[in-house]
């Protein structure tokens, strides 16, 4: 089982350990991913993760269960590099071009009615736009969304109080809702999703005609 | 209740963290006005856009990369020995005593359990295959038939992949309580068999395979989830369960192995989520990450023949049990659905606008959380449908020579390589002077004056 798994790793054992990074790399990765925005850094930062729970792996006591407890040191791990990142350089860069293709709407437009994104180009764009996000907004949304931490986790990670990191929440998603909302890319098929979804929207044309 | 308190709360109302009462202000405002109704669609498909971003894969060699860091990581083992010598002398303060006591702890310890913890790549191999070998030979002389040797003796965690498919709960912990916690790789035969009878005796569910052989397996698996257990009635025939694995496998030959688990997935119908390779140049080194999605029942004939490709190297098997919140959901549908049913029944009664329209806000509200449920029903049928394997191939390398199984080999290469682990250490040592340098420059010039001034104060006679 993964405890015993864990309390060899603990003891220093490097096939255990290789076996829990097997397992969890993935997982890591992707939210190192989400909150860099880029491959390079994510796989610094994964890797920076990682390390970080080989030497703190010996600190973990079972209190929650393992994934949490590696939520959290990774949560920990992007919050240190994102605040020191904050410090250094203004943070938000578009790469070039990346504002006219938007606003040319160039690419292909699918109209696939399923869902908001379908296709690798939209993902990148919703990753995008998650990395314009400022910072603080980014860690919540990435925190609650991504890594579906608690709103008492996130508090205590970020340290904040509960009721800041609910509007931090509330405002980052609405950010992105409206950039996804105002972008001639996804606009029409979140729209159409909005419809698709359960029909409502006819219901209220009806009504306010 | 007006809008800007609505968009407000949207989010808190979205994850639940409302009071009752709050939500209920909310989702009547939502009823009654358009505008914050589309916030309200917009905000809960732009969370769920989120939700459905798929996992990445990291880049070709990152384990490699890490493993490499690791080993330059002698820290955890350090920081762990000086504190108990500390945590020993401690109220004593003979410094130099303790100082001593780190160092010879330290060095010699660190040679010696080298080879497991903190050391090349070579050495580790070798007390993996020193331990799985002997697993094998007191174990399961029986069950080893089919596999190549290779595979056996490098199979290091095969029991406790063994353990973790077998998951769901009813079987947990049974051979947690064998295993010693603290002994390295390799020496645990006794839990390991263990760890296989459990298994033996409990796995319902087809796809463990693990340690080799499994031609029975093979033969009776061609669905796991419904009719496959003996006589076990309900609950366990529908279990749904998300199953995934890692290999790490060192192979003679990268893209020959590649192309034959691209078209082992094809063939039984899977399809291959990823698939990448990367050449390191000017070396013969190279490396490939494959990721395959196969149905459930194949999943022990893939790993199966996964393993024989080559040398196992690590290996995870895990199986995510979701009945528990497939059956809730379903459950939740049902009495949602019967709710709907009732409503409906209570419209055709009446006639009265007021009570109405009333009644359709109720069942709108109860038709989109069906929806919703609906979806996530989907979703679990589709990620237990497909098993994943994700397979890291590396090409074989020198490192490929055959383990040594016999005493005087292992002896030998125990000898070996705690001269490599001296000359690390040395290494190491003298960096670590040459780091210390500066110190050493100010600590000799303040003896130096020291000294002079000693010699003033007490002239020779």
């Amino acid at each position: 089982m993964e405890e015993d798994i864990i309390t060899r790793a603990k003891a220093g054992d490097r096939a255990a350990f290789e076996q829990l990074v097997l397992q969890y790399q993935r997982k890591v990765y992707t939210i190192a991913y989400r909150f860099m925005g880029n491959p390079e850094d994510a796989n610094d930062l994964a890797q920076e993760a990682l390390l970080k729970m080989y030497r703190s792996l010996p600190g973990f006591r079972g209190e929650s269960s393992f994934l949490t407890w590696l939520n959290h040191v990774v949560a920990n791990v992007c919050r240190d590099e994102l605040r020191k990142r904050q410090r250094q350089v203004p943070m938000v860069e578009l790469p070039d071009g990346f504002e006219q293709a938007c606003a040319t709407g160039e690419g292909e437009r699918s109209t696939h009615p399923e869902g908001i994104i379908m296709d690798k180009e939209r993902k990148a764009y919703l990753q995008q736009f998650i990395n314009d996000l400022p910072p603080e907004y980014r860690m919540a949304l990435i925190m609650r969304d991504i890594q579906g931490l608690s709103y008492e986790e996130i508090a205590s990670v970020l340290n904040l109080n509960l009721g800041t990191v609910k509007s931090r929440i509330n405002r980052a998603r609405h950010r992105l809702k409206d950039r996804l909302l105002s972008d001639s890319y996804f606009a029409p098929t979140q729209v159409h999703l909005a419809v698709c979804k359960n029909g409502q929207e006819q219901d209220e044309r009806r009504r306010q005609a | 209740m007006n809008c800007q308190h609505v968009w407000e709360s949207l989010s808190a109302y979205l994850d639940g963290v409302l009071t009752q009462e709050e939500a209920r202000a909310i989702n009547q405002h939502i009823e009654s006005c358009p505008a914050c109704r589309r916030e309200w669609l917009a905000l809960k498909a732009t969370v769920q856009a989120l939700s459905c971003m798929e996992e990445m894969e990291p880049p070709p060699g990152f384990l490699q990369y890490l493993n490499a860091r690791l080993d330059e990581e002698p820290l955890s083992f350090w920081q762990r020995s000086k504190a108990k010598v500390a945590s020993l002398s401690r109220g004593k303060r003979s410094w130099p005593a303790v100082a001593a006591a780190v160092l010879i702890v330290g060095f010699v310890g660190s040679s010696l359990l080298g080879a497991g913890l903190s050391s090349h790549p070579a050495s580790y191999d070798q007390v993996a295959s020193k331990g799985s070998g002997s697993e094998q030979m007191t174990t399961n002389p029986s069950q080893t038939a089919g596999a190549t040797p290779e595979v056996k003796s490098y199979a290091l965690m095969t029991q406790d992949a063994a353990v973790n498919n077998s998951a769901p709960p009813t079987l947990g912990n049974a051979p947690l309580g064998e295993v010693k916690p603290k002994v390295p790789a390799g020496l645990g035969q006794e839990s390991a068999s263990a760890g296989l009878q459990d298994k033996n005796l409990t796995m319902a569910i087809p796809k463990g395979n693990s340690s080799g052989g499994g031609e029975g397996i093979r033969d009776s698996s061609p669905a796991p989830t419904p009719s496959g257990s003996a006589g076990i009635p309900v609950a366990d025939t529908s279990r749904k369960i998300i199953t995934s694995g890692s290999i790490n496998i060192v192979v003679k030959e990268i893209q020959e192995s590649v192309q034959k688990v691209e078209a082992m997935a094809m063939e039984m119908g899977g399809y291959i989520e990823r698939s990448s390779m990367a050449f390191r140049e000017g070396t013969n080194q190279a490396n490939a990450n494959v990721v395959i999605r196969i149905p459930q029942g194949r999943f022990a004939d893939a790993t199966s023949r996964i393993e024989a490709l080559g040398r196992v190297k690590a290996k995870s098997f895990s199986g995510q049990d979701v009945t528990g919140e497939y059956v809730d959901i379903e459950a939740r549908l049902k009495t949602l659905q019967q709710q709907e049913g009732r409503l409906l029944a209570i419209m055709g009664k009446t006639d009265k606008l007021s009570d109405v329209l009333m009644l359709e806000k109720e069942l709108q509200r109860v038709r989109n959380e069906i929806e919703m449920l609906q979806g996530r029903l989907k979703r679990l049928n589709h990620v237990t449908e497909l098993a994943t394997i994700n397979l890291e191939l590396q090409l074989a390398g020198d490192e490929m020579a055959p383990p040594p199984m016999d005493f005087w080999g292992r002896l030998g290469h125990a000898i070996e390589a705690s001269f490599f682990n001296l000359g690390r250490k040395i290494e190491r040592l003298v960096l670590g002077l040459g780091e210390a340098f500066s110190y050493l420059v100010v600590l000799g010039v303040m003896g130096l004056g020291g000294y002079i001034w000693w010699r003033r104060r007490h002239p020779t006679k």
